[in-house]
């Protein structure tokens, strides 16, 4: 109890700094929230890596990949219990551990994808995208910056 | 494009880099394309940067992290000393792989790409949003354990 209490203390002098650092940074007054968090997803989705975009729900994500790679292995990656940050839990419980990664993993040569989603209770949606490929066929350079160029500025 | 740098043998390397109202930084390279700026060397390992491969010891699911934890315990911006510039940045990061693995060695042809895009606004609010969520449930355990305790009373 007297850990606990000492970890709330702590933690809510970590989180008054966080938010010092927050006014000083020019964040949005909502941010920190679910709301805050809906908002920014909501107008990030104009970047895109093979049309898994930053914002885009986690479901929707989910079900892009399952239609663009009906072949690879999907895998969710998971957090530990939530709890566990916070105390010592002796066994942990399954329903506190939330997907945080959704992985592609081509059978053979292809994409390999891994997708980052933002931490629930807010409305978990993708706040990262990596694709790691091997081309079939080799690509001049120069066909690969224009095309990234075009794509992204 | 915030640059285009020449790196390991190779490797080419670009990034775009965008601050928290969406406005594109360019110049982030020096004169010829010779390294980064400051900010994209400070930057470029974050987490919500770097491409996160799956885990090849248990592919299957059940992968913890020790970022994750310590987001939740200590908030999203300790995660590394130069943390508070990036954690408004949204980066796209690309590698070009030339073509050496499948033997060709032209430096102007390519056998690969690795392209990552990541928002810190995003992972950083999410990440708060949740902190801010366990924190209070924390403090709701710890009020109804003593209140429960309160109604006790030990036989003397």
């Amino acid at each position: 109890m007297k850990h606990t209490r000492r970890l709330v203390v702590a933690t809510s002098m970590l989180f008054v700094a966080a938010a010092v650092l927050m006014k000083a940074q020019d964040l949005p007054q909502n941010f920190g929230t679910a709301e805050g968090t809906n908002a920014l997803a909501a107008s990030a989705g104009f970047l895109d890596i093979l049309d898994i975009k930053l914002g885009m729900p986690a479901e929707a994500a989910l079900a892009v990949l399952k239609k663009n790679y009906p072949t690879s292995r999907i895998t969710l990656s998971r957090t530990g219990d939530y709890e566990s940050a916070w105390y010592t839990v002796e066994r942990e419980n399954p329903n506190h551990k939330w997907v945080y990664k959704i992985d592609v993993e081509p059978n053979g040569p292809g994409d390999k994808i891994s997708v980052g989603l933002s931490l629930p209770p807010s409305k978990q949606v993708v706040h990262s995208v990596g694709r790691d490929t091997f081309f079939k066929e080799p690509v001049a350079v120069e066909n690969i910056l224009v095309s990234l160029r075009k794509k992204y500025g | 494009m915030a640059g285009l740098c020449w790196t390991q043998a190779g490797v080419r390397e670009l990034f775009w880099v965008d601050d928290a109202q969406g406005k594109r930084l360019l110049n982030q390279t020096y004169p010829g394309g010779s390294g980064y700026s400051e900010q994209i060397n400070n930057c470029r390992s974050v987490s919500t940067f770097s491409f996160p491969g799956a885990n090849p010891a248990d592919p299957n699911i059940q992968v913890d992290t020790v970022r994750i934890k310590q987001e939740l315990e200590q908030g999203y911006t300790t995660q590394y000393p130069q943390m508070y510039g990036c954690a408004n940045l949204t980066v796209i990061y690309a590698k070009i792989f030339y073509g050496y693995p499948i033997g060709i060695s032209s430096r102007d042809v390519a056998g690969g790409l690795l392209v990552v895009m990541g928002s810190a606004p995003i992972d950083h609010t999410a990440a708060d949003t949740t902190r801010n969520y366990l924190l209070q449930a924390a403090k709701a355990r710890d009020l109804a354990q003593k209140q429960k305790a309160q109604q006790n009373k030990p036989a003397l």
